[in-house]
């Protein structure tokens, strides 16, 4: 299905951190059974360090997106490259490193493993990133959340605001080049929202790594560099990127 | 981590975890106390009698010799005369011999009636011999015998469960029921000395002289027992079993051949091993049973924590996706999967070692005050070992679907 080389066609000094190309996703109606297109994406890239903002409303096909970018999902038709690799043309095992080493993924429920400690947790990420146990550099990024003393203690019995502040040491601490938050802010109020948007940018802009962030919450928008409706991802619309700080159409 | 991963996940999960442990360590307990038991009751079993190279009693089946003559169950159908005692005791291949007569019991315990060769030659274990743990003064322990016609002497097991001391006084009854009609209540029998437990039917049974039991089954002679002096009792003229002694072991199968030989008062002689052999193939079957039926525990809870798995392997759904999406791969999750069953085996496997320990530790001094079984409290290493293998491998097996659904949820599951 993947047959051409695109990679002349890559600017030689910038690379993206994630481009997909021609990606058309469909899967069987729930009701008619009938395959439907749910996504259609022409092109779009996320330059390093870049931060965008993907709006939709649930239902929209948005965790769908971001299981097709993190490789756990196929498209249908269509190319995603992350980090200059094509996540189709490798293995399982290469595509599951990939993930592991390049993206850090921050949810809507912090997706920690809350009976390991944080500590215990950002071990593991960065095990599975096939990195060392950099013990150093967790308890500098922990102590940059505020989390130091927090650190032998098990996830369960952190507060929302803790365990906000660990998903986003996860996400972080095997350095990766695109950080993918999935409605990371849904369970939190408009304080602690703010205050988990400014951690998030600020520890991105620090390490330098993208931000693709998902939400339905419009109010989040003024701290991203490109907003994407999801709406225009699908059929009949004009399947490419809202341009820079474009007003939504709500 | 991986471990670290598999411990603390099966520590969430802490009542569950324990309930499939406890079934697990249960079963393997059994097992283990199965193989153990019977090993030991076997041996027990053979070790009921030794250094008696035939037993001879009138025409029956060998296995009932055997049960009446060792193991004191049950009672001759026909007697053996005594001519033909004293003729097998002319034979110069016959090193010794001593008769035994059943039939009389004292509250459920069998009366052996016997004279002092039984002490002299009678062996069990290996090659032990018949000792007293307490005596009148006149007898000597380690070298019992009959110093007056109304003496008995009783096995550890009786002593102990009815608490007579030497120097008691107690009556016998005819027949082998607790409570027969007729007892010999005229005869008064003094306990003169109490047998070393043995771990065999010896410890359940009463020794008197037989020419005491013989006078005692004549009316005439019994109200004279009392008082009466070996040279007033009659010679006994039938026996139940004759126990024979060789002078040389080579000999034993020409002798067994001459004494089955066709007769006007036809014997069965008996090889005691070959016997027991051939009785312990009987309740083999019984054993091989058991065993089977403890294998079947194990599988069962071994199903069991599968199942637990397989049902929380549902439920760790997010888990499953989580750990896809920072980076573990399905096999990753397919080992982790398996790592738990092995957990949860090695600590079930650990449990049934101690709680099998602690109940032969516990149970020994039951066994063998019921049932006057001796068992070692120590489990046979081997059987450990066959088992851990084999309960770890099955684990393993076992965990394949639990782990399989994990590997699958994995692919399939998006985040």
């Amino acid at each position: 299905m993947i047959t051409a080389d695109l990679s002349a066609d890559q600017p030689v000094a910038v690379q993206p951190v994630l481009e997909i190309r021609h990606l058309l996703h469909a899967w069987p109606d729930a009701q008619s059974g009938q395959a439907e297109t749910l996504l259609d994406i022409r092109h779009f890239q996320l330059q390093a360090g870049e931060r965008c903002f993907l709006h939709g409303p649930s239902g929209s096909g948005k965790s769908t997106l971001l299981n097709i970018i993190a490789g756990l999902c196929q498209p249908s038709t269509g190319e995603i490259w992350l980090a200059g690799k094509s996540l189709w043309q490798l293995s399982a095992r290469q595509r599951d490193h990939l993930r592991a080493s390049k993206t850090g993924v921050i949810s809507q429920t912090f997706n920690l493993l809350p009976y390991l400690t944080v500590s215990e947790n950002l071990q593991l990420m960065q095990n599975f990133a096939g990195q060392h146990n950099d013990r150093y550099w967790q308890g500098y990024l922990l102590q940059q959340l505020n989390l130091s003393e927090q650190a032998n203690q098990t996830v369960a019995r952190l507060s929302v605001g803790q365990q906000q502040r660990a998903a986003i040491a996860r996400a972080l601490v095997h350095r990766p080049a695109l950080i993918i938050a999935d409605e990371p802010t849904s369970a939190l109020d408009n304080d602690n929202k703010n205050a988990f948007m400014r951690l998030l940018l600020q520890e991105c802009s620090a390490s330098g790594a993208s931000l693709l962030l998902v939400s339905h919450d419009l109010s989040l928008q003024p701290h991203f560099d490109r907003v994407l409706d999801i709406a225009s991802c699908k059929p009949g619309q004009r399947a490419t990127p809202v341009s820079e700080k474009e007003p939504l159409p709500c | 981590m991986l471990m670290r991963l598999a411990v603390k996940s099966l520590l969430q999960r802490k009542l569950a975890v324990a309930l499939i442990v406890l079934a697990m360590s249960l079963s393997l307990a059994t097992l283990l106390l199965t193989r153990s038991l019977s090993s030991e009751l076997r041996s027990s079993f053979s070790n009921s009698i030794s250094g008696t190279d035939l037993i001879v009693a009138a025409r029956s089946h060998p296995l009932q010799v055997l049960l009446y003559s060792v193991f004191r169950m049950g009672t001759p159908t026909q007697a053996m005369s005594a001519e033909r005692w004293h003729e097998i005791e002319q034979r110069p291949q016959t090193a010794w011999t001593f008769p035994i007569v059943l039939g009389d019991s004292h509250q459920g315990y069998a009366v052996i009636g016997t004279n002092d060769d039984y002490f002299r030659h009678f062996r069990y274990g290996r090659q032990q011999a018949l000792q007293l743990s307490s005596a009148l003064p006149e007898i000597n322990l380690q070298k019992p015998h009959f110093a007056a016609p109304l003496q008995v002497f009783i096995g550890a097991t009786v002593a102990r469960e009815r608490g007579y001391a030497v120097g008691d006084h107690l009556h016998l009854s005819h027949g082998s029921h607790g409570h027969s009609f007729m007892q010999h209540k005229e005869v008064d029998f003094v306990v003169a000395g109490i047998l070393q437990p043995t771990g065999t039917p010896v410890d359940r049974s009463l020794h008197v002289h037989l020419q005491t039991l013989e006078a005692l089954h004549d009316p005439q002679q019994a109200l004279r027992l009392t008082n009466a002096e070996w040279q007033d009792l009659p010679e006994a003229d039938a026996i139940s079993a004759l126990f024979i002694g060789l002078t040389s072991r080579p000999l034993l199968f020409q002798l067994q051949n001459v004494l089955n030989q066709p007769h006007q008062e036809p014997l069965t002689a008996v090889i005691p091993g070959v016997a027991l052999s051939e009785f312990w193939q009987l309740l083999g079957n019984a054993e091989q049973l058991l065993q089977a039926l403890s294998l079947l525990m194990l599988i069962t809870s071994l199903l069991g924590s599968v199942a637990m798995l397989q049902v929380t392997v549902a439920g760790r759904r997010q888990e499953i996706a989580l750990l896809r999406i920072i980076g573990a791969r399905p096999l990753y999750l397919f080992v982790l999967l398996e790592t738990e069953v092995l957990l949860l085996t090695l600590l079930s496997w650990l449990l049934a070692l101690s709680m099998a320990a602690a109940t032969q530790w516990l149970a020994q001094p039951l066994l063998a005050e019921h049932y006057g079984l001796l068992i070692e409290p120590l489990l046979n290493l081997q059987d450990v070992w066959f088992y851990a293998a084999l309960s770890l491998g099955l684990a393993l097996l076992a965990g394949l679907l639990p782990a399989l659904s994990a590997y699958r949820l994995s692919l399939t599951t998006q985040h």
